[in-house]
């Protein structure tokens, strides 16, 4: 009788692994590693400690009792459970990093734990066969708000299925088929949308940045530790298409690509104080505190950048030969070429392969000349003997350098009746004059910059709040036919009245369309602009204006750039005219001085100023 | 119309390269376009495609999932190869008649061609594709033929 209980007692123990770790850790240590820092990382928990995933199934507690050691217990609880038909369901498969982590802090869990086979997770593992994960930054877009900063993917890479089709992990709001772009925006602003984690093809992406939006990505392999690699691949795992709510400014790409690094990475973006978080801050810090991290740097380089960089790399004769073929495609033929040598309409064909894709709409199909021209240079293409141009593609706009996104500054400013102070703030992003790496060249992009103005009697009011002021403008590099590249701008906000004696705020909206060129090996672009805009205290026509701009923006060297603006505005009862000038020297990345001059025609009123500016 | 008479050729072609693969030990079983549904949902679909991405993989997932032949060989190789072809025509077919490129190297590692028969497959695709390019009603066809023509070279080189 004594054997047989000692026999039910033993079964009942191997049975029950839950009563044999329970018993075995020590009640102090689970309440101790609840407060670790990698656990709530781990629970994708806020700084306050509460769960961010919105969906049911990633947290084991109820929402309403949630802590973490209430999660831990839960799932040390889960991981005892028996394992049912299915073991994917089980959660030592569904939660891969909780229990590496888990078996590096409890030895003694460690020992007990059961070792299953989870298919989905194998499958996830072995179809990436991944031996390294590489950090993706798309270069911004001025064609959509949310890709205005860039965005940030992670790359999981193969050695066996080839660079292209390696899974991608993505981050992103998910956003109904056709929604109005205001709602859109909107809801991206208040937390009106759902986000996740999801996996790709890197084709997919590449596709759409590089050959749709004509986005550079920049790659950056990470030199991870075998556990370091692993620990990481299982958390990406756990977060699968997991529910987030998405804020377009502070719960973005950035942030969540950043909180997820942070396992096994220092990038301190996802704990920053600031009301925002951008993609490129996260590639800046991962090189300005781990550069040792990154292994390697590779540029996949647009459509766009592809066509310029290869028309850079042609001879004279090949340039004159690609500018008569585009200028006259019903010219091109292999006898047209027949006098250059094979490598030379190698480039030729090459460089008009590139150009007609940057022109065509293939939607269009043969409404659009550009398709047809596009498949006869392909075809000839075809009838030359094989052999790639082999350019070398490169760029120095390097996102991982420059300065910071954020910027201050206090200036001086000097009429001949009058002078004050102007203290502003630009929370991101970058203007004509100091658009650096990763950013678009002669263009602008701010939101939320507010400029405060201290009168002489120490008086503090709003100069200007701009909410959004876009300058997008493309340069025709190649100077062919339809590489005109339209521009635009975008400025809406508040400003005073220039023309009025202490005039009133008065909110704003101003766009204008437009073409613009670029000269001097893209240092120096003009831009001219047809516009309209209201500019009024009062919601009546009075406030109604048309307008053209003309901007010449140039860059001297590194350091030193300067802008023209000439802006004539025609209202129904009154017009204004302004000659704006401005000088910039960067004394280092994160401070510049500013040369300021204005002419406002119609008060006959000369400003100028100086500022200092810092970046953060 | 011309565009619906080339969709029917191209679809006849599909069957007949694939009755031809089946001697071969790779690129064997249903063609991914036509047996699994991928070319099917996307004739029926009839919209333009260019390069919309969420299209094709929204399609793609539906296709495989209706698929009624041997639903384990559409879910292999060949479904994943004819996603990137879609995908990534445009690039495919400018590397194929550069005679290489990553992209070309990805769609022969996802088909499982060894490396040493690379330079031998892409000079077979290349040829196919040349004749393709030569003919005025293949350039007037959409990217969905296009894409079918593109994998019956590489089934054939293969």
């Amino acid at each position: 009788m004594r054997y047989y209980f000692y026999a039910v007692l033993l079964l009942a123990t191997l049975l029950s692994p839950k009563i044999a770790i329970s018993q075995s850790i020590d009640s102090g240590l689970i309440p101790q590693l609840a407060n670790e820092k990698k656990w709530h990382q781990l629970l994708f928990l806020n700084e306050q400690g509460e769960p961010t995933v919105s969906n049911d199934g990633f947290y084991l507690s109820q929402y309403q009792d949630f802590s973490p050691e209430q999660e831990l217990r839960n799932t040390l609880r889960a991981f005892n459970e028996p394992v049912g038909n299915n073991p994917n369901n089980h959660a030592l498969c569904k939660y891969k990093a909780r229990k590496i982590w888990l078996e590096s802090q409890l030895p003694v869990f460690n020992q007990k734990i059961k070792n299953i086979k989870c298919p989905s997770f194998e499958e996830f593992k072995n179809y990436t066969q991944i031996d390294s994960i590489s950090l993706v930054f798309a270069t911004g877009y001025l064609g959509n708000p949310a890709s205005y900063y860039g965005h940030l993917l992670l790359k999981l890479n193969t050695s066996s299925l080839g660079r292209l089709y390696d899974p991608a992990i993505n981050f992103g709001a998910d956003v109904p088929p056709d929604e109005n772009m205001l709602i859109y925006i909107i809801k991206g602003l208040v937390g009106g949308y759902s986000s996740s984690f999801t996996t790709q093809g890197f084709f997919y992406h590449l596709q759409n940045y590089g050959e749709n939006e004509f986005r550079d990505l920049w790659e950056y392999q990470l030199d991870l530790t075998d556990e370091e690699r692993i620990f990481l691949i299982a958390h990406l795992w756990e977060l699968q298409n997991r529910k987030f709510t998405y804020y377009f400014l502070n719960k973005n790409c950035a942030f969540f690509m950043a909180n997820a690094l942070n396992l096994v990475l220092n990038i301190p973006a996802s704990q920053s104080w600031k009301p925002w978080v951008a993609p490129q801050t996260v590639v800046q810090q991962l090189a300005q505190f781990q550069p040792e991290k990154i292994k390697k740097r590779k540029y996949h380089p647009s459509r766009q950048s592809r066509l310029y960089q290869r028309y850079a790399k042609l001879s004279e004769s090949e340039i004159a030969l690609v500018t008569y073929f585009a200028e006259n495609p019903e010219k091109l033929s292999i006898e047209a070429l027949e006098n250059e040598s094979i490598p030379s309409q190698h480039n030729v064909l090459d460089t008009l392969i590139d150009y007609y894709q940057f022109l065509r709409q293939p939607e269009l199909k043969e409404q659009d000349p550009n398709n047809l021209h596009y498949s006869k240079v392909l075809s000839l293409r075809y009838q030359l003997p094989s052999g790639n141009g082999h350019v070398l593609f490169n760029s120095s706009n390097v996102p991982d350098l420059g300065r910071p996104l954020s910027r201050s500054s206090l200036g001086l400013f000097h009429t001949e009746s009058d002078s004050w102070g102007i203290l502003s703030i630009r929370p991101a992003y970058y203007d004509p004059l100091d658009s650096s790496y990763g950013h678009v060249r002669h263009s602008g992009l701010s939101m939320g910059e507010i400029k405060m103005r201290i009168s002489q009697n120490k008086a503090t009011t709003i100069e200007s709040l701009n909410l959004v002021n876009i300058l997008n403008v493309r340069q025709n590099y190649t100077m062919l036919p339809g590489d005109q590249s339209h521009s635009w701008f975008l400025q809406v906000g508040l400003q005073r009245k220039l023309n009025n004696n202490n005039p009133p705020l008065a909110g704003f909206v101003h766009a204008g369309y437009g073409y613009a060129g670029s000269f001097i090996k893209d240092s120096v672009s003009l831009a001219g602009f047809f516009g309209a805009g209201f500019h009024d205290t009062k919601l009546d026509s009075s406030g109604l204006f048309l307008s053209t701009n003309l901007i010449l923006n140039g860059y001297l060297n590194d350091l030193q750039a300067w802008n023209i603006q000439l802006e004539r505005k025609y209202g129904f009862d009154q017009q204004a005219t302004a000659l704006k000038a401005t000088f910039r020297h960067k004394v280092n990345d994160a401070m510049d001085l500013r040369f300021n001059y204005r002419y406002q025609k119609e008060i006959k009123e000369n400003l100028v100023g100086v500022e200092v500016g810092w970046y953060w | 119309m011309k565009s619906k008479m080339f969709t029917s050729l191209a679809l006849l072609a599909v069957m007949s390269v694939n009755v031809h693969a089946e001697d071969k030990k790779v690129g064997t079983g249903p063609n991914p376009f036509s047996d699994c549904g991928i070319g099917a949902a996307l004739f029926q679909n009839n919209k333009v495609l260019a390069v919309t991405s969420n299209i094709i993989w929204d399609i793609g997932t539906t296709a495989v999932t209706s698929a009624t032949a041997s639903p384990e060989t559409c879910n292999g190789k060949t479904v994943t190869a004819a996603k990137f072809i879609l995908e990534s025509y445009d690039n495919l077919s400018e590397e194929a008649a550069r005679g290489e490129g990553e992209h070309l190297v990805a769609l022969l590692n996802i088909m499982e061609v060894n490396s040493t028969r690379h330079m031998e497959v892409i000079s077979g695709i290349r040829s196919e594709m040349s004749s393709n390019l030569a003919s005025t009603e293949f350039n007037s066809a959409d990217k969905k033929a296009k894409s079918i023509a593109f994998y019956n070279a590489l089934v054939a080189a293969i």
